[in-house]
Order: structure tokens, then sequence, then C-alpha cells
């Protein structure tokens, strides 16, 4: 894991390479950090199906490093323009995973819970749906597939 | 030079993670896509509209670490050290 007190930056990395405490640490070394009432966080995770319910026995994350970093950056960029949003970062793992490993962190640092909550919601929206990295599913009967 | 970097499927198709192809100095992306899919048919599909033969929709294209706009794709040269990408719709985790 990442030294403590050291200042993460939002992005891709590999599995196992950072973990929650670690952002929520670094989120917390922000010299404007005194200003927040609350620290919210999303976890992704690997779950057991997919998404129709077939068993799944595991799944790689692929990423493109330097588009998806400039994605993450536009994102994180976008969310501190909100009023009372004090610090965001969104780190999106890749490599190959287990069920239940950490796949995504989401930490979103505001004065309120409010604008808190509501940021949070927006960057998980846009992550899933903006950021370039690809899931592929291994299925229980050996078959595996990228979903799109 | 040109070099075509892989991702998720292309990956898959291709064995590999980038490749780089000689002689496509000046050439279009239509003429790497056709390339492309002479070394690995399987990429066709994913590629090309099989209703027109034009690139699908869906397929956005990279060009050194930029998303180029569509109506560039038919009329961009492709210059030594490019590096391409072609990106199918994301699904993060």
């Amino acid at each position: 894991m990442n030294t403590p007190n050291k200042k993460i930056r939002s992005g891709i990395y590999k599995k196992g390479e950072i973990d929650l405490p670690t952002i929520i640490e670094s989120i917390k070394l922000n010299p404007n950090i005194k200003e927040a009432g609350s620290i919210f966080s999303f976890n992704g995770i690997v779950r057991e199906t997919t998404k129709d319910g077939e068993p799944v026995s595991g799944l790689t994350i692929d990423a493109y490093d330097e588009l998806a970093n400039k994605t993450i950056s536009r994102i994180c960029k976008d969310i501190k323009q909100i009023e009372g949003i004090i610090d965001i970062k969104i780190i999106h793992l890749k490599g190959d995973f287990n069920i239940s490993d950490d796949l995504v962190f989401v930490v979103v640092a505001s004065a309120h819970r409010e604008e808190g909550f509501k940021a949070l919601r927006t960057a998980v929206e846009r992550y899933k749906s903006e950021i370039e990295v690809w899931k592929r599913e291994e299925l229980i009967d050996g078959s595996s597939e990228w979903t799109h | 030079m040109v070099e075509i970097l892989y991702f998720a499927d292309f990956k898959t198709i291709t064995n590999k993670e980038k490749e780089t192809f000689q002689s496509l100095n000046h050439k279009s992306l239509i003429d790497l896509i056709q390339r492309l899919i002479v070394k690995y048919p399987s990429l066709e599909k994913i590629l090309l509209d099989s209703d027109n033969g034009k690139i699908k929709k869906s397929i956005s294209i990279s060009l050194n670490h930029s998303i180029i706009d569509r109506q560039k794709i038919e009329t961009y040269r492709l210059n030594k050290d490019d590096k391409v990408a072609f990106l199918l719709p994301v699904s993060g985790g």
C-alpha cells in the first residue's frame, strides 16, 4: 500500500496498490479540509454474478491509462467546481480480480452532507460511463466476455 | 511507423498489447483498418457496420492519447510515430 501522509492522485492504479484508508488519509491532507463536515466514500467491489445473474468466478479490468487518467481528472475538476465540495479522489484499479475484491474508490469531502451525497453519486455515475476502462467477466463455466 | 494500442476485445483477438505497422505514413485510418482486418479477420465485425461497411458508430478512435472527432476520421492522414487505438464502449467496475 502507499505510504501514509502521501498525497494520492486520482487515476488508474494496479490491483492492491492502494486502499480506502490511504485515500481518506490523503484527502485529509488537503489544506482546506477544516472546511469539511463530512467525507463520503464509495467502494466498488466484484459481485459474484453478472448483471443477468450468471455466476462469476472473477473478472479482469483493462484500462487505457493515459486517456482514463485524463477523463478522471476532468470529472474531478467538474465536481470540485460544485459549491461546498472540498476535494474528491477517484481511483480505479486494473488487473485480475476475485469475488469481493476492491475495484473502485470514490471519496468526496464536503462542507455539508447534502452536496456530498449528490457529488458522490454524480462522480460514480460519471466514472461508470466515461472513463476508458473495460471489464471482462469470467463465468463459472470457463467462458468469458468483455462487457460494453 | 504507426503504433496500434490494443485494449479489451482488441487485446484478446490480437493477443497483443500493442503493435507497430510500417508503410502507413500518409495513409488513412480506413487504410489502417483494412490492414488490421486482413491480419485479424475477427476484427471486421467489431470495427465495421455490416450494413454499410463504415466504421461502427460505437467505436471511438484515439490518436496520440486523444479522441479524434468523428468528422475527421475519414480525412485524417497518419503520421509517423502516431499512436492509434480503437475503443469500444467503456464498462467501468
